[in-house]
């Protein structure tokens, strides 16, 4: 038993460690995707009406969603404002605060500008078991995210893996409390159509707070 | 392994000794669902984690016998006019959904009754497919596990000659241009058709593996993007059937209809 809590600690181990320990990565995947959103093609609105804009839209996803004051959401309520989106969870020892420390790189860039010309940041849970509301809002205190600008969102399954497949992050419980899962950041137009990705921790924040700058207006 | 087989058969042996009526008794939510018990068990994913059993129990669920046909999706589109290919958002029905038929209502192609599988459907499609019918799509695991079933029953998963027939089917496969019916060919022990032999089926998981870009970028494992995937392995390294599948399912993006990629549900 006690070989066997050695075994999975140096498991957990291996599984933080990917990223510092690692042998830096070759190529660093920074690219912007809009292909993801699939420009072409007519789209409908609940109506029926088609609206070629709006078909693009990650927000054409239905679902509650509970947010990190608990109170209740829909993705379409982030429309209005280009929005910085990552999949993560708290639990996670290395890779979400590092995908939060880039979040919080971009948030510097636009520091000081007025609300209507900075982004918002979007926390997205895959492990909404454990990432409760509460959780979510001592792991925003303790990072010290400003509730103006971020949202921590927990939601069911269903909705999480929706999410997940249109952003391209790949998931999935280890089977040790833990979560494998792509590092990916994705940047949002105000319509919600993704505008840029970035894959991975290694690259810097430029690409993404470059693509944010053509979406915002200029202070 | 031996093992699992022998847990398999006992399953399967006793599922037909006691319930044949009842599977059949099982009313399907509409009319043309055809679905059979998959019994409770364990089998061994391609994939595990340190750390992790290695083994994967999954519950009795039921399956749609076939993949969907082209005349039940085509009654899906017709009843939820939302996921015709000229009203679906783009975001979660790509410009190749239902790209090779005739128009947004009309399957076209030759065969009156469409019983050919429905490809070039979306994951999010798919799932809505699922739903309106009552169930679901499979988890990666319950596909697989009841993939993993042989002509006698058997949890054949590991096996390296079931492996090696797996090989062959997907080699011999029809061109996805011109797919014959389902249900063709002798069913495995469960009495599913068309698991390997005819398309590549979505999964509720889809994008659950964390083998990297293959689709997205270049094909390889970088490290730098996954949290723990670094400490994935593969189970059986000779199992090239099972890395089939799963490579496949992650080129997939999910928005995207393709072409050789169906699905069923679960229930």
């Amino acid at each position: 038993m006690r070989v066997l809590t050695v075994l999975v600690a140096a498991a957990l181990l291996g599984a933080a460690g990917c990223g510092s320990e690692d042998p830096p990565a070759p190529d660093v995947a920074v690219r912007d995707d809009a292909a993801s959103a699939h420009a072409a093609h007519t789209a409908a609105t609940e109506s029926g009406a088609p609206d070629p804009v709006e078909g693009t839209s990650l927000y054409v996803l239905p679902g509650t969603w509970t947010d990190q004051a608990g109170h209740s959401r829909t993705l379409s309520d982030l429309r209005g404002r280009p929005q910085v989106v990552v999949m993560a969870y708290t639990h996670c020892a290395y890779a979400c605060p590092a995908l939060v420390a880039r979040m919080k790189q971009i948030e510097a860039a636009f520091e000081g500008r007025p609300a209507s010309a900075r982004p918002g940041f979007v926390l997205v849970s895959i492990d909404p078991e454990r990432d409760t509301p509460g959780r979510l809002t001592e792991f925003a205190e303790s990072m010290r995210l400003d509730a103006e600008d971020w949202v921590l969102l927990n939601g069911p399954d269903d909705q999480v893996r929706a999410l997940s497949v249109l952003l391209g992050v790949a998931y999935r419980a280890t089977g040790t409390g833990d979560f494998a899962h792509s590092n990916v950041l994705t940047v949002l137009d105000a319509a919600g159509a993704i505008q840029h990705r970035t894959e991975g921790l290694s690259g810097g924040v430029d690409a993404a707070v470059d693509a944010l700058e053509r979406l915002l207006p200029q202070p | 392994m031996l093992r699992l087989r022998r847990v398999g058969r006992v399953l399967v042996t006793a599922l037909l000794a006691s319930s044949g009526s009842a599977v059949e008794g099982q009313a399907p939510v509409r009319p043309a669902a055809e679905a059979v018990v998959v019994p409770a068990g364990r089998y061994v994913p391609l994939f595990a984690q340190p750390g992790a059993p290695r083994e994967v129990a999954v519950d009795a669920f039921r399956m749609d016998v076939h993949p969907v046909s082209v005349a039940s999706f085509l009654a899906f589109v017709q009843a939820t006019p939302a996921w015709r290919r000229d009203r679906a958002p783009a975001a979660l029905a790509g410009a190749d959904y239902l790209g090779d038929w005739a128009s947004a209502d009309d399957p076209g192609g030759l065969d009156p009754d469409r019983r050919h599988p429905v490809t070039r459907v979306s994951w999010f499609a798919a799932r809505a497919y699922c739903a309106w019918r009552g169930g679901r799509l499979p988890t990666t695991d319950e596909w697989e596990y009841a993939a993993a079933f042989d002509e006698s029953g058997a949890v054949a998963a590991g096996d390296p000659d079931f492996n090696r027939w797996l090989l062959g089917v997907y080699q011999s496969r029809p061109s996805s241009d011109a797919l014959p019916p389902v249900g063709r060919g002798v069913p495995n022990g469960l009495g599913l058709h068309d698991l390997h032999d005819l398309v590549w089926e979505w999964t509720e998981d889809v994008n659950n593996q964390l083998l990297t870009g293959a689709g997205r970028d270049d094909r390889g494992i970088d490290r730098q993007l996954f949290c723990a995937a670094g400490s994935t392995d593969a189970t059986d390294l000779t199992n090239y059937a099972g890395f089939l599948r799963y490579g496949v399912r992650a080129t997939l993006g999910g928005g995207g209809g393709e072409p050789g990629v169906g699905f069923r549900c679960v229930y």
